[in-house]
């Protein structure tokens, strides 16, 4: 399984209720994550995109992009961030419309229950358990971190390090 | 053929090619006048007129058409004289016909070399068409009822009776990832088709028949795997530049700084004769962050070479944008910028060949989606958390993925199919697709070589460069960099695309693509000729223009003016008003990232608002 489909399908737990979705970003990334909802989870209802480029309703293909300001009037259960340069801008906009994250909005940059995971590893110190880890989330920076404090060899502690440094710092 | 051809119809069809052969051009016309050969000759091997084309057999039954080199001619010449064929002149054209009556199709095996050649055989009349192994050089055709025309370039279609014109229907299976076309048989061209690398065909009785003689994959499992070797691939790679410098024509290299151009250079150095009077062009920018000219510059002096710097700036690329496309006259993803000035400089000089570093990136890992590819392999091996961190590394020192955002969002795309990691980022424009006049979906691109269950057991860093190599990235820039080359007279030799060398390329093991993060480690540490700080470079994005920059400063808005053209507004291939609307409303926006991926829309329009 692709990194992005186990992502997806962590954020969409296991139980059998059926979801109404929307994506936040209809460009490239925003694509994926539709082609995939609509092939590998087909019981799910996409509603759609919403963009900020648009200012009424368009397509893409077969699926509506709809302009942000009709966010707030659209009935859906999950709401999928695509775009990662921007999540924190996208977090601050979805706050001020009310729409709060955890729950309705899923930033696919992050894990559900990441830091009780960390906490968990950290107690553990199980250097197995986090390479395992890291190879299932390999974007998420805390597992580097702590991958360089659990690592014996110091060579590969500083590359772990050095991962930890480049993902989590904007250059 | 067939249908009967006339002596000025072949002239004007020859003619339309002339910038290919700018030191002689004729004619032949069978004496039934069913077949009609042209030929435009760029002469570099024995430039006499003993080797003019089209050329004929002693006995006048054969005629050959042949464009490119043979470079082992020498030693098939030496074969063949022990097996009683007798020779007039010192080309590799008489060797390739003379091959061809001894061997007959089995000759193609034994050709080391580019090609697209063609011989009428007037006692059969029947015609035989070849293409090299990796299609270095272009066969286009067009069959229609009883006639059959091709050419090195779908241009001259123009000028026949039956003339060409953009199909949208093919137009809009490719107009979202434009490289996929070099592996189709179809062109943008309706009714003009193209023989595929390591194809020949045979034109009979109206009929065409097209066969396979090239499959690389085939070959590596004859030859084993991961069992070449630094002194194998270091020897061929010596002989292949060696037989890449058989000239009697000047001899230059095309150098950028990189690892791939710079490598050819200081090996060319050693083999060049004086009568080459070898001089490398280097492209220079006026965006110091996009100019290598620094890097270029000391591969010179330490190999003691004298080059030229060819300066390429804003004004170059709006007086030449629209020429450049119109030279393509195929489908781009994105603007050819500066290669043509290169080579227009160099045939300035009186130069006629250029030995270049194609095939460097895709046979030994150079791209950010090989990057992608060997950490997707070790995540999935679950075996190396060294070679998964040293992949984040090396592609967090890569633009644009010195953002973190845009690095973890590429991590979230990894993917163990080789085309997934291909049409992720600004591969896949599928937004383009609705400006086209046509319903037809996108083309999937068929790998023969999956039908192998043992190709599908390769990893997944062989299988992206296997791919990469045979049916993306390197066809597509093959045939732009023909274009642009031969629009001036300049032949490109590329030694990394010597058959042998590729083989060896192939079987070596992975470490000698990408370990420890680094790219190409071959090239960078078993050629141990390149300056340290050459070898060590990390941060090397290919030529690239600063196209960003240029279309703030004016580009745009020449681009702007140019679409403005009553063809594009009437346009029955594509929605012109549509293009044009989007384009004005981005310049409005400054949207110039957003303006630039619409570039093979406007490729298209500048092509259709030309014919």
């Amino acid at each position: 399984m692709d990194i992005l489909e186990e992502r997806i399908k962590l954020h969409l737990g296991i139980s059998d209720d059926i979801y109404t979705i929307v994506i936040w970003g209809a460009g490239q990334f925003g694509e994926l994550i539709y082609n995939l909802l609509a092939s590998k989870w087909p019981q799910h209802k996409i509603l759609g995109y919403v963009d900020s480029s648009v200012k009424q309703v368009t397509f893409k293909g077969q699926a509506k992009i709809f302009p942000i300001s009709e966010l707030t009037s659209m009935e859906y259960d999950l709401l999928f961030i695509s775009s990662i340069e921007y999540e924190s801008e996208i977090e601050a906009q979805l706050n001020s419309l009310d729409i709060k994250l955890p729950g309705k909005a899923i930033k696919l940059t992050e894990i559900p229950d990441l830091l009780l995971l960390i906490q968990e590893l950290h107690a553990s110190r199980d250097y197995q358990k986090t390479k395992n880890l890291i190879y299932r989330f390999p974007d998420v920076e805390a597992f580097w971190l702590l991958l360089s404090e659990l690592a014996t060899d110091p060579h590969e502690s500083k590359l772990c390090y050095e991962c930890y440094q480049r993902l989590s710092k904007k250059r | 053929m067939q249908a009967g051809v006339s002596a000025s119809e072949i002239d004007k069809f020859n003619y339309s090619l002339f910038h290919r052969g700018p030191d002689y051009q004729a004619v032949y016309l069978s004496p039934r006048k069913r077949a009609a050969l042209g030929h435009c000759r760029l002469s570099i091997l024995d430039m006499t007129t003993s080797s003019h084309q089209p050329f004929k057999s002693s006995d006048g039954r054969y005629i050959l058409v042949f464009n490119g080199e043979i470079y082992n001619f020498i030693e098939l010449k030496s074969e063949l004289k022990l097996l009683g064929h007798e020779f007039f002149t010192t080309s590799d054209t008489e060797v390739l016909l003379h091959a061809y009556l001894e061997w007959g199709t089995d000759c193609l095996s034994k050709f080391n070399g580019m090609w697209a050649f063609a011989i009428w055989d007037d006692l059969e009349q029947s015609l035989f068409l070849s293409r090299d192994r990796f299609g270095v050089k272009s066969l286009y055709f067009q069959n229609i009822g009883c006639r059959f025309a091709f050419a090195s370039e779908q241009k001259a279609f123009i000028s026949l009776k039956h003339s060409v014109s953009i199909d949208p229907d093919n137009l809009n299976q490719i107009i979202s990832f434009p490289e996929v076309i070099e592996s189709q048989r179809f062109t943008i061209y309706r009714d003009v088709q193209k023989l595929l690398p390591g194809e020949y065909a045979f034109f009979k009785d109206g009929k065409l028949q097209i066969y396979k003689w090239w499959d690389t994959y085939s070959e590596l499992k004859k030859l084993g795997r991961n069992n070449s070797g630094t002194e194998e691939l270091q020897s061929i790679f010596h002989e292949a530049c060696e037989i890449r410098t058989r000239s009697d024509a000047k001899v230059a290299t095309a150098l950028s700084g990189g690892i791939d151009s710079s490598v050819i250079t200081s090996q060319i150095a050693k083999h060049s004769k004086p009568h080459h009077e070898m001089k490398a062009f280097i492209g220079s920018f006026d965006d110091l962050e996009c100019d290598e000219f620094k890097w270029a510059e000391q591969v010179c002096k330490k190999n003691n070479i004298s080059f030229v710097r060819v300066n390429i700036d804003q004004e170059d690329v709006i007086n030449s944008f629209s020429e450049n496309a119109l030279c393509l006259e195929d489908i781009n993803e994105l603007p050819a910028i500066g290669q043509s000035k290169i080579y227009a400089a160099m045939r300035e000089q009186g130069y006629k060949v250029s030995i270049e570093g194609h095939g460097g990136d895709e046979l030994f890992g150079g791209y950010p989606r090989h990057i992608n590819a060997y950490m997707a392999e070790s995540i999935y091996n679950g075996n190396s958390i060294s070679d998964l961190a040293n992949g984040i590394i090396s592609l967090s020192n890569t633009k644009p993925l010195r953002n973190n955002a845009y690095l973890k969002g590429n991590i979230l795309q990894l993917s163990t199919d080789p085309q997934k990691l291909h049409m992720k980022g600004s591969s896949s424009k599928l937004y383009l697709r609705r400006f086209i006049n046509s319903d037809k979906d996108p083309v999937k691109l068929k790998v023969a070589e999956v039908d192998d269950g043992e190709y599908l057991s390769e990893g997944l860093l062989f299988r992206k460069l296997y791919e990469d190599f045979h049916y993306l990235t390197l066809p597509y820039i093959l045939r732009n960099y023909d274009r642009l080359s031969m629009k001036h007279g300049i032949e490109v030799r590329s030694p990394f695309l010597d058959y042998r060398f590729v083989l060896a390329a192939f079987r070596a093991p992975q470490s000698f693509k990408i370990s420890e993060g680094k790219t190409k480690r071959f090239l960078r540490d078993g050629l141990i000729y390149l300056p340290e700080q050459i070898a060590n470079r990390t941060d090397k994005s290919g030529f690239t223009p600063p196209m960003i920059s240029w279309l703030k400063a004016g580009l745009a808005v020449e681009i702007q003016e140019r679409l403005n053209d009553i063809k594009v507004r009437n346009s029955t291939t594509f929605d012109g008003v549509g293009l044009i609307n989007t384009i004005n409303e981005l310049i409005k926006r400054n949207s110039y990232s957003k303006l630039l991926s619409h570039w093979p829309l406007i490729n298209i329009a500048l092509l259709e608002s030309s014919h």
